[in-house]
């Protein structure tokens, strides 16, 4: 697989250039091109964050930031073997796992937990048992190891194809079959029985 | 497809086209069948978890950092190499081998640019990352930083240093503050911390333990550390939103932890996962354990708060209303002062003190946290349809 060298600026306005072009454009440190890639994936990469850190919205801006901030350089070495969509998920990945979990997590959640409970009082119990079951379904995905939880992310809830995931994880493509079947055993496990 | 699948199998043929087949000998097999059905599920709950979306003026703010940073760092069109433009990189490399040959040094092998400190900064704090592990340290020079480090692993080293002191630690979160570049106070949330003072004193610092630097000995102004729960993540890029630094406290720091801090801890943690696991009568219960036991400490503040939630939650009003009484009156500047006003709003309202839930709406109406505020509001209007 060749790698994408970009050696002079890309033309066009970023608003009209493809994915693939914008990244090889930010590589080359143009300002407009990552501004225009934001744009683009800053949703889809917060969603993606928000399911793989399982933390909340003030960590969340946090690690978007990060990630596009990492976009630059990481660009440098994108070779057109993924989707820049899931190329870009990857750079997040990277982010979420130096993301400090444990007692931040824990006192994020019971502040979550807190606000949400104050925020909630008018709700029915059916929509508080629901956003409960959501929650211990999120807090159960964040404490999954990290190789399984990639997995698993990518895959069940992004969609995308194993064979791209194990490209972009670096491994076989058995090898993700293999961590979502022993992430889902993991979940059962952590929400005591089979889902839902 | 007649035979059932493997567990891994079954997973690449749902991913695959080969879905239909195992979709037909799903139909006359349970336990397949169950198994596709949990996968259905957790697909549909998991994709259904959607953060709160950015407001457009937030996304814009990201946005104007991510380009402003990319803007400093962007490097200049490349110019043509000349052989002379090589003689310093080579008469430096010489010098950098020459110092490598000759440095003193202790253990050989590469050196990971692994940080195990996470740091939270207050307002407009000062300081630098210096190095990564195996000897991370950061550079305090003003200001106040919360402070998160994983466990390190053997040989692994955290420090935040100041021009005269030293804080070292393993596995735990503190807030630090210096001022003119010296260090004024640290404060334990959890953990061990080691603080090496000016006069080169060890100081070690259980959990809720604070150590100040003596009054007439502190630099002016020597604004000491403020308790804060949630240390979040922000590394080396400027802060984003951050809580403001309020004033501490003229007060006497708390004492350091009681003995009984490990029983207190146990039964916080015990009482968490009972509140997790939705045991609510459980859970008040080991809050109130931990509060007995933890009285004074930092935790005493968390197990009153979760105590009341519990209480609440498991549908005791006029308890829990009690309770966040007691906790508001314990702690009327804790951080969630103002959640636990808006629940006790509620309970009110729910016991048609409509008096009493307006003074408790009207406290949580300036909360920093938009939630509380809206449920306060919330509250507000519920009166007014209740005509209070």
């Amino acid at each position: 697989m060749s790698r994408v060298i970009p050696i002079r600026r890309v033309a066009g306005r970023p608003s009209e250039m493809s994915d693939e072009a914008l990244v090889a454009a930010c590589a080359t440190g143009e300002t407009s091109a990552l501004g225009a890639l934001y744009d683009r994936h800053a949703d889809g990469v917060r969603r993606f964050l928000a399911r793989m850190s399982g933390t909340d919205d003030r960590d969340l801006d946090d690690l978007v930031q990060a990630t596009f901030e990492t976009v630059p350089r990481a660009a440098r070495r994108f070779g057109g073997e993924s989707q820049v969509r899931t190329w870009l998920f990857g750079v997040a990945c990277n982010v979420a796992r130096h993301h400090v979990r444990s007692e931040i997590r824990r006192k994020r959640l019971a502040s979550a937990f807190a606000e949400e409970r104050s925020g909630a009082q008018a709700d029915t119990a059916d929509e508080v048992l629901e956003r409960e079951r959501a929650a211990r379904l999120q807090a159960a995905i964040a404490a999954l190891p990290d190789k399984l939880r990639e997995a698993f992310v990518l895959v069940y809830l992004e969609g995308i194809a194993g064979g791209e995931v194990a490209r972009l994880l670096g491994v076989r493509e058995g090898t993700i079959w293999k961590r979502l079947f022993q992430a889902r055993a993991r979940l059962r496990e952590s929400l005591g029985g089979v889902y839902p | 497809m007649n035979r059932c699948p493997s567990p891994v199998e079954l997973e690449r043929a749902y991913w695959t086209p080969a879905v239909a087949t195992l979709r037909v000998h799903a139909a006359g097999c349970s336990r397949c069948s169950a198994e596709l059905a949990e996968i259905e599920a957790l697909v549909a709950a998991g994709r259904a978890i959607e953060p709160t979306p950015a407001s457009p003026e937030r996304r814009e703010e990201i946005r104007t950092t991510i380009l402003a940073a990319q803007g400093r760092s962007a490097r200049p069109e490349r110019r043509a190499i000349r052989w002379w433009h090589l003689a310093p990189v080579a008469a430096a490399a010489a010098a950098a081998l020459l110092a490598w040959f000759l440095w003193p040094r202790g253990e050989s092998g590469p050196v990971a640019a692994v940080r195990r400190g996470t740091v939270m900064v207050h307002g407009d704090a000062r300081y630098m990352l210096m190095s990564p592990q195996p000897d991370e340290i950061v550079r305090l020079v003003d200001g106040t930083l919360t402070v998160q480090v994983e466990p390190l692993a053997t040989g692994e080293r955290f420090r935040v240093i100041t021009s005269d002191g030293e804080v070292a630690v393993v596995g735990t979160a503190f807030d630090v503050t210096a001022a003119s570049d010296r260090l004024v106070g640290v404060r334990v949330l959890h953990g061990v911390v080691h603080v090496r003072d000016g006069a080169g004193r060890i100081h070690v610092l259980q959990s809720g333990a604070v150590w100040q630097l003596p009054r007439e000995s502190a630099p002016e102004p020597a604004p000491p550390p403020e308790p804060v729960l949630a240390p979040g993540p922000v590394g080396p890029r400027p802060p984003v939103e951050r809580a403001p630094v309020r004033q501490m406290q003229s007060q006497p720091p708390p004492p350091a932890a009681p003995p009984a801090r490990g029983e207190a801890q146990k039964a916080f943690d015990d009482g968490w996962n009972a509140l997790r696991a939705e045991r609510f009568d459980e859970a008040a219960s080991a809050f109130a354990r931990s509060l007995a036991t933890g009285a004074g400490s930092k935790l005493a503040e968390d197990a009153s708060y979760w105590q009341a939630v519990a209480l609440a939650r498991a549908g005791q009003a006029a308890r829990a209303a009690r309770s966040f009484e007691s906790f508001l009156t314990a702690y009327p500047r804790s951080t969630r002062a103002g959640e636990a006003s808006a629940a006790l709003g509620w309970i009110l309202f729910d016991a048609r003190d409509y008096r009493g839930a307006a003074r408790r709406f009207r406290a949580a109406i300036q909360d920093p946290s938009a939630r509380v505020r809206r449920s306060a509001s919330d509250g507000l209007n519920a009166l007014r349809e209740a005509g209070e």
